[in-house]
């Protein structure tokens, strides 16, 4: 399977999982390979890249957690413009569902 | 902490030093990976499986800096990887990619490249004594004015490599396979090239005093080559 139209997607995928909370990093990641029943890892610079790009345009917020392991964890929050954003993307991605499966 | 994880966070995210906020992505980084890491051990995998399970998720660190606050115009500067004048002795490039890479007068002493793909790199004015270069694809590299005192070589690919004025003394290429590998003002005194394949390699002006060919096979460009030098060939097969 193409990876580049899951990739497409990663900024929505991280907007939904921090609905039901701030997560760091690695446990974004971890819960993204774990929902997709193992079948997509996301590479950290692609998380990454998204996530910066997510802050920079204010839908999420970050901010340091305690040590663990001998570092600190950084922590990623929505804001309410990226509630928003979730729900528009997932609207867009139903209309385009729709639409692609008559079409192919 | 794992320090090889640590070590290799830093040293992918060294040429972009400039950019805002990448001590604080370096930071992040190391810890989650330091989890995942963690992680694979406790799924049965030793240190060394773990450890390039690891580095191998990091993906393309290239897309990463273009999505932070980097201006266009410093971003070209900075992309392809450049080491140059930097500081990384003891510094670990194992199994990385570096295509076209800079490594401009820096030290890279005691550095570890194994299996590494430095494809097109450029080597100018470092020092890489006791560097380690086993299985490391060095096709189109440019070695210019590199110190190799004591270093170490097995297995590479020398396709095209170019050394300029570089220093090999006493250098062990045993075995090893040239093709079209360009030795230039170079000093070879005292290396060993016993039992290797040379193919289409040149040694323009380059010091082979008490160079040692024996069991060598070679095509007849090589063969003439040496033999203009001086050098004894009589234990030399020509293929």
């Amino acid at each position: 399977m193409s990876s580049d139209l899951l990739r497409g997607h990663t900024d929505t995928m991280i907007l939904k999982l921090l609905l039901s909370g701030d997560k760091y990093g690695y446990e974004i990641s971890k819960l993204i390979y774990t929902y997709s029943k193992e079948q997509y890892e996301l590479k950290e610079a692609t998380m990454y890249s998204s996530l910066k790009r997510l802050e920079k345009d204010g839908h999420i917020l970050s901010y340091w957690g305690d040590a663990v392991q001998g570092g600190r964890r950084k922590y990623y929050k929505i804001t309410e413009q990226g509630k928003n954003v979730y729900k528009q993307n997932k609207e867009n991605w139903e209309q385009a569902k729709k639409i692609i499966d008559l079409l192919l | 902490m794992n320090e090889k994880i640590k070590n290799h966070v830093h040293n992918i995210l060294a040429p972009y030093q400039d950019v805002e906020n990448v001590q604080d992505l370096e930071e992040e980084l190391s810890q989650n990976l330091q989890e995942k890491f963690t992680d694979y051990k406790k799924d049965g995998h030793n240190e060394e499986q773990a450890y390039y399970m690891t580095i191998n998720s990091i993906g393309d660190i290239t897309e990463l800096i273009q999505s932070m606050n980097v201006e266009t115009k410093e971003l070209k500067q900075t992309v392809p990887m450049d080491f140059s004048k930097t500081e990384l002795t003891k510094s670990d490039f194992r199994s990385v990619s570096v295509y076209k890479g800079k490594f401009n007068a820096s030290n890279l002493n005691e550095s570890d490249f194994s299996y590494a793909d430095l494809t097109d790199s450029m080597f100018k004015s470092s020092n890489l004594t006791k560097a380690i270069f086993h299985h490391v694809n060095l096709t189109g590299v440019q070695f210019k004015w590199a110190n190799f005192k004591q270093a170490s070589f097995k297995d590479c690919i020398y396709d095209n490599t170019y050394f300029k004025q570089c220093n090999l003394t006493d250098i062990v290429f045993d075995e090893e396979i040239f093709k079209g590998t360009i030795f230039e003002g170079t000093s070879l005194k005292k290396a060993s090239f016993r039992n290797a394949t040379l193919l289409n390699v040149q040694f323009r002006g380059s010091d082979l005093k008490k160079s040692d060919f024996e069991g060598a096979k070679m095509d007849k460009l090589t063969y003439n080559f040496l033999k203009s030098a001086k050098i004894d060939l009589s234990k030399v097969t020509i293929i």
